[in-house]
């Protein structure tokens, strides 16, 4: 494999959904495991103030050593990309697991950084300067992308995974911070409140009569009543059926 | 005894007629109409009044992809957000790349614009992004709404960030001021409503009452652009390989199904994942991770066929968001039958052996070709 590329992968402190204890993203140990596994030269990033604790799973994992760039979190993009400028390969999660979690950053940078972003990686294979991406698409689908370096590579979470937690890597790893932009904080866009409900979804004020409304009331099951049912003909007449079915609906191409 | 008689009583069965604005009772006394029981279930259904009449100076758009020419749940459920954020002034403009089959003017779009040469078989970012961007132009609308899946996730963030457009991704919750996310730490974010807006499923309900007008309208003119990223194809996995959670086409064995041979050709045959119910599985038939249902997996696959399962609410929560159920049983009052798009009342071993044959024969006529 290529030993002269640069690969820069950036990671971002996640949190489990229901314990809320730190722990790595797993789109961002995907990304990780995929930088390991060019064999180029890699660096290890994280933008914002994030306690020590919540990167350690990445140093145990391999990272090495990771700088993490302190300062204004209100713009990680810009931040990230200064830092950035002269990667061949940026390797980032699809998605983080704590702040924002929009899945916005990998296409900020793209935007910033004016490079081609291949989302939803699975698989990187390097030859010389030109990647090829499995990447991953809904209903068991792959697809082979191409794409000449430099480039932003953003892995699924679902991507496969090699490497191993090693506390003994955790504690040789080291966290080089250093401080850039201003540290003040930057009015978000969003607020913030404590979720203490569901989400309502948008609904149509319906104007329905009392009878239907009535029926509403007292029918169950929503009023479904099911499909078409098929009791007459043999299994052969009724195997028949259910083919039309299948490609009226193009769920078979035969 | 005088005094009764004067009290005017109504009789409950009185006469009545049905016009076009309805139940209609005719004058006390009467003797034309109906007394039979009331038929009016569906006398005001018929036609949905247009959701907006008035001339139109102002454009919401809504860009989906399609999946073989049909819409999912999802996009449809961003097509209903956008008309009920859309005031009588406004049209809401749907933009579907990739074919279309679905009449969408039901669902509520007022112009209908087809692209079908951007679909998801073929990775095109850069002319998917440069026909969002003439659509924008040609159309200057209000807000953009997409939803954040797949394809369209992509798009939309992708546009949203080349054009320096505010945006929202994963919107749980929306009404005309906010858009309302959900982050890890159990947290909602909130925020004035986006120019692009990313709809998280199930956000909008599609239920409306009201139709769009459905006017067709030309693709704008798309420039050639050169792709950075070279699609070298699309490759589905092996059937057996796919995550059930991911599988497009499922079927699925329940207490019903005897033939466990018969039963694995058959999807081999059809290019599909097995499943089996709960019964099936602590019977040994089949792994733990096949289990379909509250206690096993959730999937969503296009096709669902199940063969010989009751169809307990412990299953059918593990198949809600399938979209064509197929049904074989030989109880017709089985509640999977009221689930089911398509119901067989037949014997589960006959069925399969029948449907295998036909299927083979079918791909060997294709081979033929
Ligand atoms: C807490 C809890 C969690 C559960 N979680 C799950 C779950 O995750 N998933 C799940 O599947 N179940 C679950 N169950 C079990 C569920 O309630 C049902 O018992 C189970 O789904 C029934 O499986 P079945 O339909 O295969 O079997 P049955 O209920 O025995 O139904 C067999 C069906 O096959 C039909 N049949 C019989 N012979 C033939 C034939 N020759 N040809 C065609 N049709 C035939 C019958 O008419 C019948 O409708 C759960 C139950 C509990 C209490
Ligand atoms: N502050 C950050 N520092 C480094 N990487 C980040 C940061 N925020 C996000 N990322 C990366 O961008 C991906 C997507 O993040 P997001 O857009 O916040 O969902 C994450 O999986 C990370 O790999």
């Amino acid at each position: 494999m290529s030993t002269n590329v640069k690969v820069a992968v950036l990671v971002t402190p996640g949190f489990h959904p229901v314990s809320g204890r730190p722990r790595p993203a797993q789109a961002d140990i995907a990304a990780l495991a995929l930088g390991q596994d060019t064999g180029g030269k890699l660096r290890v990033l994280t933008a914002g103030t994030p306690s020590d604790a919540s990167l350690d799973g990445y140093l145990g994992l391999g990272a090495g050593e990771i700088e993490v760039l302190g300062g204004n979190v209100a713009d990680t993009a810009s931040v990230l990309a200064s830092a950035l400028a002269s990667q061949d390969l940026i390797l980032l999660g699809g998605r983080a697991d704590g702040g924002e979690a929009s899945g916005l950053l990998p296409y900020q940078l793209a935007a910033l950084l004016d490079l081609p972003l291949v989302p939803d990686a699975l698989e990187i294979q390097l030859s010389g300067k030109t990647a090829r991406v499995t990447q991953f698409m809904p209903k068991g689908l792959r697809r082979q992308v191409e794409v000449t370096l430099p480039a932003i590579i953003a892995v699924h979470p679902r991507a496969p995974v090699s490497v191993q937690y090693a506390f003994a890597r955790a504690k040789q790893g080291k966290l080089l911070h250093s401080r850039t932009g201003s540290t003040g904080k930057v009015a978000s866009f969003w607020q913030y409140e404590a979720a203490t409900r569901r989400p309502l979804p948008l609904k149509a004020k319906l104007k329905q009569s009392g009878h239907a409304r009535m029926l509403g009331a007292i029918a169950s099951d929503d009023g479904k009543t099911g499909g078409q049912v098929v009791k007459t003909g043999d299994a052969v007449a009724k195997a028949q059926v259910v083919l039309d079915y299948l490609r009226e609906h193009r769920l078979i191409d035969f | 005894m005088q005094e009764m008689h004067s009290i005017p009583r109504i009789d409950p069965r009185r006469p009545y007629i049905i016009g076009p604005s309805g139940l209609k009772r005719i004058i006390l006394g009467a003797e034309t109409g109906m007394r039979d029981p009331m038929q009016v279930a569906g006398h005001d259904e018929g036609k949905k009044p247009f959701r907006t009449t008035a001339v139109t100076t102002r454009n919401t758009l809504v860009v989906v992809h399609s999946d073989r020419g049909a819409l999912d749940e999802h996009a449809k459920q961003s097509i209903a957000g956008a008309c009920l954020l859309s005031g009588p002034d406004t049209a809401v403009v749907v933009a579907v790349l990739g074919t279309c089959n679905d009449d969408l003017a039901v669902l509520g779009a007022d112009r209908v614009v087809v692209l079908p040469s951007l679909d998801v078989s073929r990775y095109s970012p850069e002319a998917t992004q440069a026909a969002m961007k003439a659509l924008w132009e040609q159309y200057a609308p209000v807000r953009l709404f997409m939803p954040d899946r797949g394809a369209d996730a992509e798009a939309g963030r992708r546009f949203a960030t080349r054009m320096g457009k505010t945006v929202a991704t994963d919107v749980v919750e929306l009404n005309d001021k906010q858009v309302r996310r959900w982050i890890p730490g159990n947290q909602f974010a909130v925020a004035a409503l986006t120019d692009v807006v990313l709809l998280a499923r199930n956000a909008a309900d599609t239920t409306l009452p009201f139709v769009g007008k459905g006017e067709v309208a030309d693709a704008p003119a798309l420039p050639t652009v050169s792709e950075k990223i070279k699609d070298l194809g699309v490759a589905a996995s092996a059937p057996e390989n796919v995550a059930l959670e991911e599988a497009d086409a499922i079927v699925s064995a329940g207490n019903g199904m005897r033939d466990m041979d018969t039963f694995k050709a058959l999807a081999d045959a059809l290019g599909a994942a097995t499943g089996a119910s709960r019964v099936a599985v602590d019977d040994g038939r089949f792994p733990r991770p096949k289990q379909v249902g509250a206690t096993g997996k959730t999937v969503q696959s296009s096709m669902y066929m199940a063969i010989g399962i009751s169809g307990a609410v412990q299953h059918l929560q593990g198949i809600k968001d399938c979209r064509h159920v197929i049904a074989v049983n030989l109880d017709e009052s089985a509640p999977i039958v009221k689930r089911a798009n398509l119901t067989l009342i037949e014997d589960s071993t006959a069925f399969m052996k029948a449907l295998l044959k036909l299927v083979n024969d079918a791909k060997a006529a294709k081979g033929k070709e």
